[in-house]
């Protein structure tokens, strides 16, 4: 029976593409997909482009390529990745510059279609609300502030850049799982209602898009036990034609494959197992089977499908005011007491000075700001060391940049003894996040594909 | 007998949007029972 190897790429934006080797040189893939876009990353894009409208992608695309390109053409390896972000046309420019530079003539595919911010009219005007899905609150709310609005495509665009010959696809927004579906749904000829093994595709991306947290990164059970994390292998998924697959990693990295490792990986951020929506299939994870078949080899199958979803999610991102914040240590002895008196004096000069905050947080860095309301209070009287963090939310900017103001003077008039001020940071933008529903025959009949040779 | 859920099991969340999940995962049979009958304070 047929069978196709594919590799993890990066988990994210800054994620390390050197393990990556491993996976080429010793992991015998034909294929590398790789997640680019956390949910919020295209703000960081969008940030980027209007600086400079050639650029929108990530940036670590061209890096990232012209360093494995050379290794990945040895072993015959293809690319599908989401690095084209907010602008996939300009990233391919970047990319083809490259490789005319490095005298490769490989082929690029971009898929287009997913940014549908300047067709958010024409959405609302067939009917769609694009109220926030899970509040309900109207997009009028937001519309103003908008900065990006792109739909999760599936896997079908991705597909027909492969058939049109492309060695390496750049994407936009698709579904991280699709990134990984494409050249199963490619290579092993599966249909597109046969939705159980979709579903399988669907499962195994799922299981592969955050790069090494299926492979022992953050790992929630022994992790003390799992080797060499320094040299992780990022994991390697061997998918036969009826949906069967095999999870490992490269020989002689670090890391571990494992049932408990990748049952963790496999509902992460999975909010129903039994219906996992994306576009190319309802996934149901609740009749996969997995076991260990020897050391960082578990046999996933048995995930079943039903028909993909009649609407596509977009996510937009908003502009959500501005945040100015200031931090401040003290040490033992009555480190905690000492702190809260500087918040004391802190939050008494921001009421008498009329600072406008929509929002202030006041938290103790070594007792609650990780645990929140949850701290345990017997640790209070005897920590060796907290840092004050206040934070506040303000609509405008210049108002956030108050607050760092109040703080070096407690150097001097404040309880003793400072230690890391970090008071006079500028006030960054926040976002919003803001998710919606719309049909997918509308965003669908403005999706394109295009193939070009270096 | 009281037992931390740290010792019984382990866990992953993960979020979109604002939304948070929180998986638990149990060693055995026996423990994932167990977990079947917690009642957990959010």
């Amino acid at each position: 029976m047929k069978s196709l190897r594919i590799a993890a790429g990066l988990g994210f934006y800054g994620d390390s593409w050197q393990p990556i080797k491993a996976s080429i040189e010793r992991g015998n893939v034909q294929y590398i997909c790789s997640d680019h876009l956390a949910e919020l990353t295209l703000a960081i894009l969008q940030k980027n482009r209007q600086r400079d409208p050639t650029l929108g992608y990530t940036q670590d695309l061209v890096p990232m390529l012209s360093d494995l390109l050379p290794l990945a053409i040895r072993h015959g390896a293809r690319f599908v990745l989401n690095a084209g972000g907010l602008n996939p046309l300009a990233a391919r420019e970047a990319l083809l510059a490259v490789l005319r530079k490095l005298g490769l003539k490989l082929k690029v595919g971009v898929v287009l279609g997913d940014a549908v911010i300047e067709r958010l009219d024409d959405l609302q005007a067939a009917g769609a609300s694009l109220a926030h899905m899970d509040t309900g609150v109207d997009i009028a709310t937001v519309r103003e502030r908008l900065l990006f609005a792109n739909a999760y495509l599936g896997a079908r665009p991705l597909v027909e850049a492969l058939d049109a010959g492309a060695d390496i696809v750049l994407t936009g927004r698709v579904t991280d799982a699709a990134l990984f579906l494409a050249p199963l749904v490619y290579e092993l000829g599966w249909r597109w209602d046969d939705w159980d093994r979709l579903a399988q595709g669907i499962v195994v991306g799922h299981l592969l898009e955050c790069s090494a947290q299926a492979s022992g990164g953050n790992f929630g059970g022994d992790w003390r036990s799992i080797p060499d994390l320094a040299h992780v292998g990022y994991p390697i998924a061997e998918v036969w034609e009826n949906g069967d697959a095999v999870i490992s990693k490269a020989p002689g990295t670090g890391g571990r494959v494992s049932f408990d490792t990748l049952r963790e990986q496999l509902l992460y951020e999975v909010h129903d197992p039994a219906h996992y929506l994306t576009p190319d299939v309802d996934a149901d994870m609740t009749t996969l089977h997995m076991e260990e078949i020897g050391p960082d080899q578990v046999r996933v199958a048995g995930a079943s499908g039903h028909p993909a979803p009649a609407t596509l999610k977009i996510v937009a991102g908003y502009e959500d005011g501005f945040v100015g914040q200031a931090v401040i240590g003290y040490a033992w002895p009555d480190a905690l007491a000492k702190a809260q008196l500087a918040s004391q004096i802190i939050t008494q000069q921001m009421a008498e000075r009329g600072l406008k905050a929509e929002e202030t947080v006041i938290e103790y860095q070594g007792y609650n700001s990780i645990h929140g309301p949850l701290a345990d209070p017997t640790h209070a009287a005897d920590l060796n060391e907290v840092y004050l963090r206040i934070a506040v939310r303000c609509s405008d900017r210049k108002e956030a940049a108050k607050l760092g103001r109040l703080v070096p003077p407690l150097g001097l008039s404040g309880p003793p003894f400072i230690g890391g001020l970090g008071g006079m940071t500028e006030p960054r933008g926040l976002l919003g996040i803001w998710p919606t529903l719309a049909p997918r025959t509308m965003i669908e009949e403005s999706i394109r594909v295009s193939v070009e040779e270096a | 007998m009281k037992k931390q859920l740290v010792h019984l099991a382990h866990a992953r969340s993960g979020d979109k949007g604002d939304k948070a999940n929180i998986a638990i995962f149990a060693p055995d049979r026996a423990t994932y029972d167990i977990l079947l009958r917690l009642e957990i304070e959010i």
